[in-house]
């Protein structure tokens, strides 16, 4: 357990002994009474309500969470796997990514990028819970599950700035650059890194039966 | 709306909302620490959510305990009672 779970335990333990005492005891509502409830009601709860959040969210960001659903286990495997040369996998091994490899990759970057990839989040427990995911095989996930909207190349160059000299003298960089960075060629099209998860790649050919990966937009939702 | 139901509340003693604000908290307070020991996704989310709307009620509710006590709009006009009026823990008009 966390620190953070520690402080929680310790603050919901401390306000649940004074609210227990007090429905045992049902006194009535003195000043000792009213400052010990402020205490076990609202002060001791606020502190524990913060801290399991800041916890819970910092759950949420592991790649342990993700592969909990059923249907992300084929791209839990593949990022796990020592053997894969997908970029999931490589940028799993890489210590930067390491435990938070997918959430690192698919968040939102921006000023209120942390709230809104929890937003995000949020649609991936309506699909699996009131939607089909849940009651999907995992064959039937791998051929039909695909990202949500195009990934994009700013997470990438969050990184890889593309401002180096070594990413610079790559020919191919060159020659898509402005592309590249209006969004218009992924940096995992086929021909250029390759798609992140082959089950993403397998999953859009099924739908789309080329790998023109450029004219993404027109396929995704 | 059916005010058969909320009259009983208004007419309730601080000491009963007291006890409505403390197990409300009490619920949000298994739903702040569930998360920590079983692991599941829907209990992280359901017990986010679910924990800080029973909390944010039950500070709602104590609010209402100690206005109702403060403003001592519970007890009957005339009565003369106080907060400190007690008989055996029960607010007494004696006054004893």
């Amino acid at each position: 357990m966390s620190s953070l779970g520690v402080l929680t335990l310790i603050a919901a333990a401390s306000a649940a002994s004074i609210l227990l005492f007090y429905l045992w005891r049902g006194p009535l509502l003195s000043l000792k009474w009213r400052l010990a409830l402020f205490l076990g009601v609202a002060v001791l709860p606020t502190f524990a309500a913060g801290t399991s959040t800041v916890d819970g969210l910092e759950r949420t960001t592991q790649r342990d969470f993700c592969g909990s659903c059923h249907v992300m286990e084929a791209h839990y495997d593949d990022a796990t796997n020592l053997q894969s040369t997908s970029l999931a996998a490589r940028h799993t091994r890489n210590h930067l990514f390491g435990e938070n490899s997918c959430y690192k990759c698919h968040a939102n970057y921006g000023l209120y990028g942390y709230p809104l990839t929890k937003m995000e989040g949020m649609l991936h427990v309506y699909h699996y819970y009131l939607g089909e995911y849940g009651s999907m095989t995992l064959e039937e996930a791998v051929g039909k599950i695909h990202i949500n909207k195009p990934y994009p190349n700013r997470n990438c160059m969050h990184c890889h700035t593309g401002q180096g000299t070594f990413w610079q003298g790559v020919p191919d960089h060159a020659s898509v650059k402005e592309d590249a960075l209006s969004g218009r060629i992924s940096c995992s099209s086929a021909g250029c890194h390759g798609a992140a998860h082959p089950f993403a790649k397998e999953a859009q050919d099924a739908m789309k039966g080329s790998h023109d990966w450029s004219k993404i937009e027109e396929v995704t939702p | 709306m059916n005010w058969t139901i909320v009259q009983p509340l208004i007419k309730a003693t601080p000491e009963t909302w007291a006890r409505i604000a403390s197990c409300l908290s009490l619920v949000a307070l298994v739903f702040m620490v569930l998360p920590l020991f079983v692991d599941s996704p829907l209990l992280l989310v359901v017990g986010m959510s679910l924990s800080h709307v029973l909390g944010l009620m039950g500070v709602l509710c104590f609010a209402v305990a100690v206005l109702k006590e403060v403003l001592a709009v519970h007890r009957p006009i005339g009565s003369g009672a106080t907060q400190n009026d007690t008989k055996n823990g029960v607010h007494s008009p004696e006054g004893k």
